[in-house]
C-alpha cells in the first residue's frame, strides 16, 4: 500500500515529543540514581501505585499489541485466550516477589539467586538462558518499533527502530531504575487509558455476532474447540509466560525495589489489569475476516485493523498506544538486564574488586553495549516476531522448576536444577522444530519439572536460607 | 506474469502467499480451488500478499492475475500453486493439552500452598 493511516509530519512531532519528554524525565529522575542502589533498584521503598504501575506497563508490550492479534488471527478464539493467560505469571510471582524479597533484603539480580543456590555450573546455564531470552525479547521489540512506526506513518524501518532505541537508552543510561519506573507510571496511565478507547471502538464498529457468522462460514477452523494446533497453544503460552515473568531479572528487580509489603499486592492488581488487554487486542485479528479487510503479513493485522476501524484519529491513538509500550518495555529490559551484566558477569569475572561507585558507572556502559547489539540485530529483518520470541519459549520454560523449587524447597540440589535447566531445553528446543512453536515451553516445562522433582526426592540436599540474605555484593559462592 | 509463492507451516491451517509484478501499483486477483472445487474469489486489490487462516484438512489451489488499472485487461493466470493442510492428530494435541494442564496445575498448587506457609 502506498498511502499511510497518519501523516509522516504528524509522526515525527508525536515522536519528537515524546522522545524529548522521556530524556528529560530520565535526566531529572537521574538525581536521585547516583549511588548502586537508586541506579539497579529505585532505593527497595518503591510504593504500591507506582509499583503495579511499573509491572503493568513492562508486561504489556509491542508483543501484546502485535502477538494478541496474529494468535487470534491464526488460531481463532483459543489463541486469543492462549495469550491471555500470560497474566497467571503475574498473579503468581505475586507471592514468589515477596519471599523474595523476604530471602534476600541486599539481592539485585535472579542470577545471584541462582549462583548462590545452586552454585556456578548451574548460574552459568542460567545466564544462557536469561541473557539469550532477554536478547530475543529486547530484538523482537526493537523490530516491531521499526514495523509499526513504517506501517503507520511511513516513517523508515531503520528510523523509527533506532530513535525508539536511542530514546529508551538515554533514559535509562541517565535514570536507571527510577526513571524507568517513572516513566512506566505515565507510560501505564496512557496506554490503559487507549486501550478503553480502543476497545470501546471495536464493540461500536463491529459486532461480535457478525464477526460471529463470518468466521463459522469462512475460516471455521478458528471457532474449532479442538483445533488441534491452539489446543497445544494454551498451556504453551501459559507456560512460555510462566517461564519469562519466573525467570527474568526485569520482574526479580521489581521484587528487589518495591517496598516491604507491596510486592504481593501489586504484582496481583498488574495481572488484574493486564488479563484483559491481550483480549481486546486479540478480537482485532478475529475482526479482520468480518471486515473484509485483507492482511498480508500476520504480525501486522492489530495494526491493519485498528486503523480501518478507527480512521487518522484510531491511528494516532494505536502510535501512542505503541509507542508507550514499546517504551516501557524496552526501558524495563535495558534496565534489568544491565543489572543482570553488571552484576553477574562484570562483578563476579571480569571486576571482582570493584566498588559500587564504580559498578554504577559500569552499569551505564553496559546499557548502551545491550543497545548498540540490539540495533545491530534489528538492523536487518530476522524473522516474524512470534518466530524471533518463542524460539526462546524452551529456554524459559526449563528454568521455571529450578526457579520455584529453589525458592521454597532446601531439599532441592543444584546438578537436578542444572539438568533440568539443561535437557529441559534441549527437549523444548526438539519440540519447537519438529512439532511446532506452540509446543517448545510445554515440553521443556515438562521435563524441567520431573527432573527437578526426581532429582529431589533421589538426593535431597539441605541448603541454608541464611546464605541467600549474606553478601551478594561480591563473595565467589560455588 | 503474476506469480505465487506460498510458506508454511500447513499443520496449523494457516499460510502465507507472495506475489509479485514486474510493474508497481495496480491491482491482483486472488482465486482458490478447495479439493478441486470451482475457483473461488479470495482477494482483489493492491496488497502482493494474503495471510489465510483458518482452513480445515484439505487441499487448496491457489492462482493470481494482476492489471494496471480497472480499465486494463487482467493478465493471464499465474502457475497454480498447491497446499495441502493436514492439522496434527487431534490425539496427539489433546495429550499435549493434558500434560501442559498437569504442569500448570502442579506449577500454580506448588507455588500457592508453598506461599501460604509463608505469609
Amino acid at each position: 500500500m502506498t498511502t499511510t493511516a497518519i501523516e509522516p509530519t504528524t509522526a515525527w512531532l508525536l515522536l519528537g515529543a515524546f522522545s524529548v519528554v522521556w530524556v528529560t524525565l530520565g535526566v531529572l529522575w537521574g538525581r536521585k540514581a547516583r549511588s548502586l542502589d537508586g541506579y539497579m533498584v529505585a532505593g527497595r521503598n518503591v510504593g504500591f501505585a507506582l509499583g503495579a504501575a511499573t509491572c503493568v506497563a513492562t508486561w504489556i508490550t509491542s508483543n501484546t499489541m502485535l502477538l494478541a492479534p496474529q494468535l487470534a488471527l491464526e488460531m481463532g478464539v483459543w489463541g486469543m485466550l492462549a495469550y491471555s493467560t500470560a497474566s497467571f505469571g503475574l498473579f503468581l510471582f505475586a507471592p514468589m516477589a515477596a519471599r523474595i524479597r523476604d530471602l534476600m533484603p541486599n539481592g539485585y539480580t535472579s542470577g545471584e539467586f541462582i549462583r548462590l543456590r545452586y552454585g556456578k555450573p548451574a548460574w552459568a546455564a542460567f545466564l544462557t538462558i536469561s541473557l539469550f531470552y532477554s536478547l530475543t525479547w529486547m530484538v523482537s521489540m526493537g523490530m516491531a518499533a521499526g514495523i509499526l512506526l513504517e506501517a503507520l506513518a511511513g516513517i523508515p524501518y531503520i528510523y523509527g527502530m533506532s530513535i525508539i532505541l536511542c530514546v529508551c537508552v538515554l533514559y535509562t543510561l541517565f535514570g536507571g531504575l527510577f526513571a524507568v519506573i517513572g516513566t512506566d507510571f505515565i507510560q501505564s496511565w496512557l496506554i490503559l487509558a487507549g486501550i478503553v478507547c480502543l476497545a470501546i471502538a471495536i464493540i461500536v464498529h463491529t459486532p461480535v455476532r457478525e464477526v460471529h457468522a463470518t468466521i463459522a462460514e469462512n475460516r471455521p477452523a478458528l471457532l474449532n474447540v479442538f483445533f488441534p494446533a491452539a489446543l497445544m497453544a494454551l498451556f504453551n503460552n501459559l507456560l512460555f509466560g510462566l517461564g519469562e515473568i519466573f525467570h527474568n531479572n526485569v520482574w526479580w528487580s521489581r521484587a528487589f525495589a518495591l517496598g516491604k509489603g507491596v510486592g504481593r499486592r501489586a504484582f496481583a492488581f498488574a495481572g488484574l489489569l493486564w488479563l484483559p488487554v491481550p483480549i481486546v487486542a486479540g478480537f482485532l485479528g478475529l475482526a479482520a475476516p468480518a471486515l473484509d479487510i485483507n492482511v498480508a503479513s500476520a504480525d501486522m493485522v492489530g495494526p491493519v485493523v485498528a486503523a480501518h476501524i478507527l480512521g487518522t484519529g484510531g491511528a494516532i491513538l494505536l502510535f501512542v498506544l505503541v509507542f508507550c509500550s514499546l517504551a516501557s518495555s524496552i526501558d524495563s529490559l535495558l534496565a534489568a538486564t544491565s543489572d543482570l551484566v553488571t552484576k553477574d558477569i562484570v562483578q563476579q569475572v571480569l571486576a571482582p574488586s570493584a566498588t559500587n561507585e564504580q559498578l554504577r558507572r559500569y552499569a551505564g556502559w553496559v546499557v548502551i553495549g545491550i543497545g548498540v547489539v540490539t540495533w545491530a540485530l534489528c538492523f536487518r529483518r530476522i524473522s516474524t516476531l512470534a518466530q524471533v520470541l518463542f524460539f526462546a519459549g524452551p529456554l524459559v520454560g526449563s528454568a521455571i522448576w529450578p526457579i520455584i523449587a529453589g525458592l521454597y524447597w532446601n531439599k532441592t540440589n543444584p546438578t537436578g536444577a542444572l539438568l533440568a535447566m539443561v535437557l529441559g531445553s534441549a527437549s523444548g528446543l526438539f519440540a519447537y522444530l519438529e512439532i511446532g512453536w506452540y509446543s517448545g515451553a510445554l515440553v521443556g516445562t515438562a521435563v524441567s519439572m520431573v527432573i527437578v522433582i526426581g532429582a529431589t526426592w533421589l538426593a535431597p540436599a539441605s541448603f541454608d536460607w541464611r546464605r541467600l540474605a549474606g553478601d551478594t555484593t561480591g563473595a565467589s559462592n560455588a | 506474469m503474476a506469480d505465487a509463492d506460498e510458506h508454511g507451516p500447513f499443520d496449523a491451517g494457516h499460510v502465507t502467499l507472495a506475489w509479485s509484478h514486474d510493474e508497481s501499483g495496480g491491482e491482483f486477483e486472488l482465486e482458490e480451488s478447495i479439493d478441486g472445487g470451482p475457483y473461488a474469489r479470495r482477494y482483489v486489490g493492491p496488497d502482493r500478499g494474503a495471510f489465510l487462516s483458518g482452513n480445515p484438512d484439505g487441499r487448496v489451489r491457489y492462482r493470481v492475475r494482476w492489471r494496471a488499472s480497472d480499465d486494463r485487461p487482467w493478465s493471464t493466470w499465474s502457475t497454480v500453486r498447491e497446499v495441502t493442510f493436514a492439522h496434527h492428530s487431534l490425539d496427539f494435541a489433546l495429550a499435549l493439552f493434558g500434560l501442559g494442564g498437569v504442569v500448570f496445575t502442579l506449577t500454580a498448587a506448588f507455588v500457592i500452598a508453598r506461599s501460604r506457609g509463608d505469609r
